[in-house]
């Protein structure tokens, strides 16, 4: 094998297409790393990653590859973390609530702990600031209260933080 | 929601601080509520606790991993019910074995009893007391005997702690990191002293004497002499903050300034006395 070609990796999606990225590329998902570290002798054949649409994947993708390069740069940090920022807030925008919780699902089968902190983070966001009743569209969850607990709980929150300061942040 | 796996939701609901927030996620729905109860470690209230103790108990049962706590009585009337007393720090003792950081503002029903009781919050490594006018330094001692981990003191406006044996005690443990003394009037600059071994451990120390009584204190002369015999180095100190301070020249604080070696940030303000030479 020459050393100056990279190693390729072939990845295959549940929709069966196909991606060949480098192999520092691939080893940015923690489960691919994972599978080779203890399949040493795995052979060229394209691994399957069948919770993984190909739409995620090439998002994934990209993002490993734009924070690989990032971190190739190394001692211009701070300006290389602004650009990471920029980057993460841009792919948050980019995806509404519903395609943002496949990205999720699929960032972590594939265990990329950055990736995840951040989309984690970008739902989070999401639901400041908004009330019980988005709440409940944005995760698609059924109001399981009774009227009466409902008014209850709302009861509890009007006496105990009725006259304290909002909280700093 | 069903989909996302529990450890995901538990992972973006650990995201969110905001008390308001916190509501709004555990009225959703029953899962979200039993996860908010798991997650929420910091309360904050006040004057819409009534009656105050059963509210407060409701609160501690239904969070069992508070580990900050503030109870603030700013802007309380009587008809707005009655305070929370030392039974409701029978409460916190007794419902929050995580506490370890508790600011109580304007509690003016606590006394020294309910101090007692903190005293079994074996956590606690940080109190703020903030106009708390019943507490006396018999409080403070047997909390401080108590909390072994507390590190935090901070005490504004507690107008009788007047004894200053758990300031000694406190000396004597070297574990506290950031003390601060505000306005109680009982507490001098002299005093200060009682912290032997552990000057050297302390990091920050505020001390803002009432302007208003300054000039009323009788100085213990003898302790203030004590100072320049007694070796106190400051090295961790990294900021220092008087207020209102008598310094006499040469003495009692003055010896202290020169010895901060590691100083970050120094805030002298309206102290009589320091020199030059003693910085």
């Amino acid at each position: 094998m020459s050393t100056t070609v990279p190693k390729k990796i072939t990845l295959r999606t549940a929709d069966n297409h196909e991606f060949e990225v480098d192999e520092a590329v691939a080893m940015e998902l923690g489960t691919v790393k994972t599978f080779f570290d203890e399949n040493p002798d795995a052979t060229d054949e394209p691994i399957p990653l069948p919770n993984v649409s190909s739409k995620c994947l090439s998002t994934i993708i990209e993002y490993c590859k734009f924070h690989l390069s990032l971190r190739a740069r190394g001692n211009d940090s701070s300006s290389a973390e602004e650009e990471g920022k920029v980057y993460d807030e841009e792919l948050i925008k980019t995806h509404d609530n519903e395609s943002l919780v496949e990205l999720i699902l699929a960032v972590n089968y594939l265990n990329i702990k950055d990736m995840l902190d951040t989309l984690n983070q970008g739902v989070a966001d999401r639901i400041k600031n908004k009330s019980v009743e988005y709440v409940r569209r944005f995760f698609g969850i059924e109001n399981d209260y009774t009227p009466e607990e409902e008014a209850e709980i709302r009861a509890q929150y009007e006496w105990a933080f009725e006259g304290v300061d909002p909280d700093d942040d | 929601m069903d989909e996302l796996p529990e450890n995901l939701v538990w992972e973006i609901l650990g995201r969110i601080r905001k008390t308001g927030d916190r509501n709004s996620v555990s009225l959703a729905c029953k899962r979200l509520y039993e996860l908010d109860n798991e997650q929420r470690i910091s309360l904050r209230v006040g004057c819409g606790l009534d009656p105050a103790n059963d509210a407060l108990a409701s609160l501690c049962n239904r969070f069992p991993n508070l580990t900050r706590i503030e109870i603030t009585y700013s802007g309380w009337m009587s008809k707005l019910g009655k305070q929370m007393d030392d039974q409701g720090l029978s409460i916190l003792s007794g419902y929050c074995p995580l506490l370890s950081d508790l600011t109580l503002s304007y509690c003016t029903f606590i006394t020294d009893m309910g101090l007692r009781y903190l005293a079994s919050c074996s956590k606690l490594s940080a109190l703020k007391l903030n106009f708390t006018p019943r507490i006396t330094g018999c409080g403070i001692l047997s909390l401080v005997v108590g909390c072994r981990s507390l590190t935090i003191l901070h005490l504004i406006r507690c107008l009788n702690v007047n004894s200053v044996e758990w300031l000694e005690y406190l000396g004597k443990l070297e574990t506290l990191e950031d003390l601060s003394i505000k306005n109680c009037r009982a507490i001098g600059e002299g005093d200060l002293i009682k912290l032997g071994p552990s000057w050297r451990k302390l990091k920050r120390l505020e001390f803002e004497v009432d302007a208003n009584y300054r000039y009323m204190k009788v100085y213990d002369r003898l302790a203030v002499d004590r100072w320049q015999r007694q070796w106190i180095p400051c090295e961790n100190m990294q900021e220092l903050s008087l207020v209102n301070c008598i310094i006499s020249p040469g003495r009692g604080l003055a010896c202290v300034l020169g010895k901060c070696r590691n100083l970050e940030k120094i805030h002298l303000d309206m102290c009589v006395g320091v020199r030059d030479s003693d910085i």
